[in-house]
C-alpha cells in the first residue's frame, strides 16, 4: 500500500470518527488490522446489517 | 480489479468507499479476507450511520419524506449486503472461479448501494450535528 493510499485511509477514518463516532471508527480500524478471517468470522457476517425496520422504535 | 476511482468517490462525498475498495484490491491478505473486511467495514458504517440518521427524524431535523428516502436506500443496501455476504460465505467454503465471480459482482452491487445510502444520509447527519 502506497503512502498516498495510507493518507487516504487516514482521512477516511478521521471522517468516520467525526460522522459515526469513535466506537465505530475503532471497530473499523480493528477490522482493517486483520490479516485473516476465519470461516466462523465469515459466517458471523451474516448476523450483521439488520433490516432497517429493526431500528424503528429504538 | 478497480471498483471505483477515488476521485469519483470524493465527488459522491463518500471517502469511505475508497477505504473499502482499497481493502478489496490490496495485496497481502487474500481475496476472501479482503472481501470479508470490506463487508465488515460496510456493516459498521451502516450500523452506526443509519440509527444516527433516524435520530435526526426523532429530533425533527429531517422530514418524513427524507426519512422515507433514507429507508428505501437502506433497504436496498441491506439486500445487497446479504447477497454479497451469502456469495462470500459460499466462496469461502467452495473455492471456484464461478463463485469468486459471483462474489465480485455482489460486492460491486453492495458497494454501490452503500455509496448511495451514505451519500444521502451523511450530509444530513453532518447538518444535524
Amino acid at each position: 500500500m502506497s503512502g498516498k493510499d495510507k493518507v487516504q485511509i487516514g482521512l477516511a477514518v478521521a471522517e468516520m470518527v467525526i460522522e459515526h463516532g469513535l466506537p465505530a471508527a475503532l471497530k473499523i480500524l480493528s477490522t482493517l488490522d486483520k490479516d485473516q478471517m476465519t470461516l466462523e468470522e465469515i459466517k458471523a457476517l451474516g448476523d450483521r446489517v439488520p433490516h432497517p425496520d429493526t431500528f424503528e422504535g429504538e | 480489479m478497480e471498483l471505483f476511482k477515488i476521485k469519483e468517490l470524493r465527488d459522491l462525498g463518500i471517502m469511505v468507499l475508497a477505504v473499502l475498495c482499497l481493502l478489496l484490491v490490496s495485496c497481502g491478505a487474500g481475496f476472501v479476507t479482503n472481501a470479508g473486511k470490506t463487508l465488515d467495514v460496510g456493516a459498521t458504517i451502516y450500523e452506526s450511520g443509519y440509527p444516527m440518521f433516524l435520530d435526526l427524524h426523532k429530533k425533527g431535523l429531517i422530514t418524513d419524506a427524507q426519512k422515507a428516502k433514507g429507508y428505501d436506500l437502506a433497504v436496498k443496501y441491506w439486500a445487497a449486503y446479504h447477497a454479497a455476504q451469502t456469495a462470500h460465505e459460499l466462496y469461502a467454503e467452495v473455492d471456484s472461479a464461478e463463485n469468486k465471480d459471483k462474489v465480485t459482482l455482489a460486492m460491486q452491487e453492495m458497494a454501490k448501494r452503500l455509496a448511495e445510502l451514505t451519500a444521502y444520509i451523511q450530509p444530513l447527519i453532518k447538518e444535524g450535528n
